[in-house]
C-alpha cells in the first residue's frame, strides 16, 4: 500500500516548499525522491525522501523527474537549462513550479507566496472589508502549487512510460489559485453577489445566511446553512426562536445580503453561552453544519481523524513531534 | 523553448492532450471537490464519463434559474443546464442518465465499471454499500479500478455522517484558525471553499499516481480520501512549530518573522504587497508619501528591485493580459447557454494548457451513445427509457 509509484525516481531541486511539498507527495504515493540539497532536511516535508550531496546532473540519467522551483537564473548557475534537459534526456519529465509562470509578460519577475495569493484574487476576498487584504499564512499558493506539481509529475511519467517521451511541465501558483477563485466564484457571479471580502463571512454570506465563523464562548464555530432543511434544523437548534416567524427573518436572500450583521445579533447570544465542542455536539444531534475552528494543539485530539489513524510520529530536537500524515485510507484490490 | 504549440487569439496556447487516451474514468458525483478530480482526468485526455439521474442529481443540477439566463429556455432546462459552477467542474466530460437503485440500472452500472480504470464518487458515506456496490465489491469484481471516494471525513469513523461544507471541514483542520490580523483575533478566509478546491486537485493526484500501480490482472486500489485531512496536510509546518515552540502558533497579520512584508494601500484605492523594504527606510516614506496610484507604485517598487504585487480582483483576474496571454480561461459554446468562459486546468504541459473539450454535457447526453458502446441494441435502449432504467 501507499507505493503506487514504486519504481519511479524523482530528482527534486527545492528552493521553497513548493518543489518540497510536491516532492513529499510522491514519496507518499511510494516514488524515490532524492533531494539535490545541502540543508538539513525537514521534519515534515522531507519525510520519506533520500538526500544527496551529488550534482543534478550525475542523478538524472536515472531518474523519471526533476522537479523544481528554482527560478531559471538559478538553473542556469546549476547548468540546468531545461529545453537541454529535454533534449539530453528524452524520457525525463521536467516539472518547473514558479509564483508567476515562466512565460509571458511576467516571466523572471522576482515573486513568491504573497505575489501568488495577490495576482490570483485570493487575497482580495480574505481579510475585513474596511482594512488591508489579509495573507494566509503558512504558504497556501505555495502548496497548492505543489500538489499541482506532484498530480502532472505523475501524468507525464504515465504518458513518458507509454508513449517513451519525457515532458515539460510548468505550472504558476498564481493561475492555480486563479483557477480556484474563479471556479468557486461561479457561485458569486451567478447570484449576483459581488466577491468583496467581508470579514469571517462569505461575500453576501454566498446568498443565504449563515455562512462564516462566528465566535462562541471559548473560540469559533463555522456555521453554514445551505438548504431549507439545515435553515429549519438550525432554528430547532436554536429552540425555535419566535423572531424566526416574522417575514423579515424568512427571507433567506435578503438576510445573507442586506441585513446579515443584524441575523448575527439574533444568534450571537445563543452561540456565546456555549462552547465550541458543546456546539459541535449540537450539531451532531440536529444534523447543522457547524463545527470548531480548531487550532493546532488540539488536532492530534480530533476523535474522527484519530480514528483514521490519521497523524504520524517524527523525530525533532531529541522528542518527537506530531505531523500531518497521508489524508487517505488506501486498501489494495485482492490479488 | 516550449515547442510550437497552436497559439489562439486572446489566448495563450491551448492543445487536446492525450495523455490518458483509452483510460476510462466513471463518475457519481456531486458539487465541486470531486466533479473537478474527473475535469482534470478528462481533459489530459481520459474519457470521462458522469452517471447521473433525475433520483440523484448533481447538486449544481437543481439551481433557480437566475436573471442573466431567464426566458433562454425553459424552467427544467435552466435548472439542469444553467449554474455556472457546473461548468467550470464538470467541462469535457460525457453524461448518462441511469437510475442505480433500479436492478437493471445497477446491472448495467457494474457493467459500465467493467470497462473502467477508475471510479470517482463523492456521495456521502454509505449510499454505495445501500444499493449493494461496496468499493470491496467492486475491486473484487475489478481488481484494476481505481476507487477514488473523495468524503468530508473519510468512509468511517465517529463524525463521518457530519455534514461537510469547505469551511467547516478547513475549520476543523486547523486552517482557518491560523488566518487573522497581528492582533491575533481569528479572520479565517472561509469565502474561497479551500477545502474543496485542495480536495479537487489532490484527488487528481492521488489518481494519476495510482494509474502506476496498476499490474496486469490487478494493482486497483480504494483511496478513502478525507477532505478535512487533505487540508490538515497543509498545517505540518504549524504542527512542527506547536511542538518546537509549545505554544499553539495562531494569526500574526501579513507581517513575516521578519517583519518586512506589508500590504499598503495606493492612492487610487488598490492595494500591493511590498517584500522586503524596511518601514523605517527613507525609501519607504519616499514611495509611499508620494501618493501613486497602484500601478504606478508596483512599477516604481520593482524598478528599486522590491518585490511587489498588486492585489487583484477576481474581476481584474479574468480581464488581466498576464492571465489571458497563458490560456487562463477558453470559450466554449453551450447549446443552450451560448458562449461560456472557462478557467484552464493550469497546468502547462509541452507548452500548453489543455483544451476545455465541452462545457459540461447536457443531462444525460450521451445516454444512448455509451448504452450502444456496451453492446445494447438500439430497441433494448427505447425499452430501458420506457421502464426509466435511463432515468
Amino acid at each position: 500500500m501507499y507505493d503506487s509509484m514504486a519504481g519511479v525516481t524523482v530528482v527534486e531541486v527545492a528552493g521553497t516548499r513548493t518543489a518540497r511539498f510536491a516532492g513529499k507527495l510522491l514519496a507518499d504515493v511510494g516514488a524515490t525522491v532524492v533531494r539535490v540539497s545541502g540543508s538539513e532536511p525537514d521534519p515534515y516535508f522531507d519525510l520519506r525522501k533520500a538526500s544527496t550531496r551529488s550534482t543534478v546532473t550525475e542523478l538524472l540519467a536515472g531518474a523519471d523527474v526533476l522537479v523544481t522551483d528554482l527560478p531559471d537564473s538559478e538553473l542556469a548557475e546549476l547548468d540546468l537549462d531545461p529545453a537541454e534537459l529535454r533534449v539530453r534526456y528524452p524520457r525525463l519529465v521536467v516539472t518547473l513550479l514558479s509564483a508567476l509562470g515562466r512565460t509571458g509578460s511576467r516571466a523572471g519577475l522576482d515573486a513568491g507566496e504573497a505575489a501568488m495569493q495577490a495576482a490570483s484574487g485570493f487575497l482580495h476576498l480574505t481579510g475585513y472589508p474596511d482594512r488591508e487584504p489579509l495573507l494566509v499564512p503558512y504558504g497556501l499558493g505555495e502548496l497548492q502549487l505543489g500538489i499541482s506539481g506532484a498530480g502532472a509529475s505523475a501524468a507525464a511519467v504515465w504518458r513518458a512510460r507509454a508513449a517513451g517521451t519525457g515532458a515539460l511541465v510548468e505550472i504558476s501558483g498564481a493561475e492555480v489559485l486563479a483557477s480556484y477563485v474563479r471556479i468557486y466564484g461561479a457561485v458569486g457571479n451567478y447570484y449576483d453577489i459581488a466577491l468583496v471580502r467581508d470579514g469571517r463571512r462569505a461575500p453576501g454570506s454566498g446568498g443565504r445566511w449563515p455562512f462564516g465563523l462566528f465566535p462562541c464562548k471559548d473560540g469559533y464555530v463555522a456555521l453554514i446553512a445551505r438548504t431549507a432543511p439545515e435553515w429549519d434544523r438550525f432554528l430547532e437548534m436554536l429552540g425555535s426562536p419566535g423572531w424566526a416567524k416574522e417575514p423579515r427573518y424568512t427571507d433567506v436572500r435578503a438576510m445573507a445580503i442586506d441585513y446579515p450583521d443584524e441575523v448575527d445579533a439574533l444568534v450571537q447570544p445563543w452561540l456565546n453561552a456555549r462552547t465550541r465542542d458543546e456546539l459541535l455536539a449540537l450539531a451532531q444531534e440536529y444534523k447543522v453544519p457547524m463545527a470548531p475552528v480548531r487550532r493546532i494543539d488540539e488536532l492530534t485530539a480530533d476523535i474522527q481523524m484519530g480514528y483514521r489513524g490519521f497523524f504520524e510520529s517524527v523525530p525533532l530536537d531529541g522528542g518527537e513531534a506530531d505531523i500531518p500524515g497521508r489524508p487517505w485510507v488506501e486498501t489494495l484490490a485482492p490479488h | 523553448m516550449f515547442g510550437a504549440p497552436k497559439h489562439f487569439p486572446g489566448g495563450g496556447a491551448v492543445a487536446d492532450l492525450d495523455w490518458l487516451a483509452g483510460l476510462r474514468v466513471i463518475e457519481v458525483t456531486t458539487g465541486v471537490a470531486a466533479p473537478l478530480t474527473g475535469r482534470i482526468l478528462a481533459e489530459l485526455g481520459a474519457d470521462v464519463i458522469k452517471v447521473e439521474s433525475r433520483a440523484k442529481l448533481d447538486v449544481n443540477r437543481v439551481r433557480v434559474p437566475n436573471a442573466a439566463t431567464a426566458g433562454i429556455a425553459d424552467e427544467e432546462t435552466l435548472r439542469l443546464e444553467g449554474f455556472g459552477l457546473l461548468h467550470e467542474a464538470s467541462a469535457s466530460k460525457r453524461s448518462i442518465r441511469l437510475d442505480l437503485k433500479n436492478p437493471r440500472g445497477k446491472d448495467l452500472f457494474l457493467r459500465l465499471l467493467d470497462t473502467a480504470d477508475a471510479f470517482v464518487q463523492n456521495f456521502a458515506p454509505g449510499w454505495l454499500e445501500r444499493l449493494g456496490l461496496s468499493v470491496g465489491g467492486l475491486l473484487d469484481r475489478n481488481p484494476r479500478l481505481i476507487v477514488v471516494s473523495a468524503t468530508g471525513y473519510g468512509q468511517e469513523g465517529p463524525l463521518s455522517s457530519q455534514r461537510a461544507y469547505a469551511p467547516i471541514m478547513s475549520s476543523l483542520a486547523g486552517i482557518e484558525g491560523l488566518i487573522g490580523y497581528e492582533d491575533g483575533d481569528v479572520v479565517g478566509a472561509s469565502a474561497t471553499a479551500l477545502a474543496d478546491l485542495n480536495c479537487s486537485f489532490y484527488g487528481a493526484y492521488l489518481a494519476l499516481a495510482a494509474l502506476h500501480g496498476r499490474t496486469e490482472t490487478g494493482g486497483g486500489r480504494h483511496l478513502d480520501l478525507s477532505q478535512t485531512e487533505a487540508c490538515a496536510a497543509l498545517v505540518g509546518e504549524a504542527m512542527i512549530e506547536y511542538a518546537r515552540a509549545g505554544k499553539s502558533p495562531g494569526p500574526v497579520g501579513n507581517a513575516t518573522p521578519r517583519g518586512d512584508r506589508e500590504v499598503v494601500p495606493s492612492a487610487d484605492g488598490g492595494w500591493v504587497v511590498i517584500e522586503g523594504l524596511a518601514k523605517d527606510s527613507d525609501e519607504y516614506r519616499d514611495l509611499l508619501a508620494a501618493g501613486r496610484p497602484r500601478e504606478d507604485l508596483v512599477s516604481s517598487l520593482r524598478a528599486r528591485g522590491i518585490r511587489a504585487t498588486p492585489v487583484l480582483s477576481p474581476d481584474e483576474v479574468v480581464a488581466d493580459e498576464g492571465f489571458r496571454e497563458r490560456g487562463m480561461f477558453q470559450q466554449v459554446e453551450h447549446p443552450v447557454l451560448g458562449p461560456l468562459t472557462t478557467s484552464s486546468i493550469p497546468w502547462h504541459l509541452d507548452g500548453a494548457v489543455p483544451r476545455v473539450r465541452s462545457s459540461s454535457p447536457l443531462f444525460g447526453h450521451d445516454t444512448a451513445a455509451v448504452m450502444a458502446e456496451l453492446g445494447l441494441s438500439p430497441a433494448e435502449i427505447a425499452t430501458l427509457e420506457t421502464d426509466k432504467v435511463l432515468y
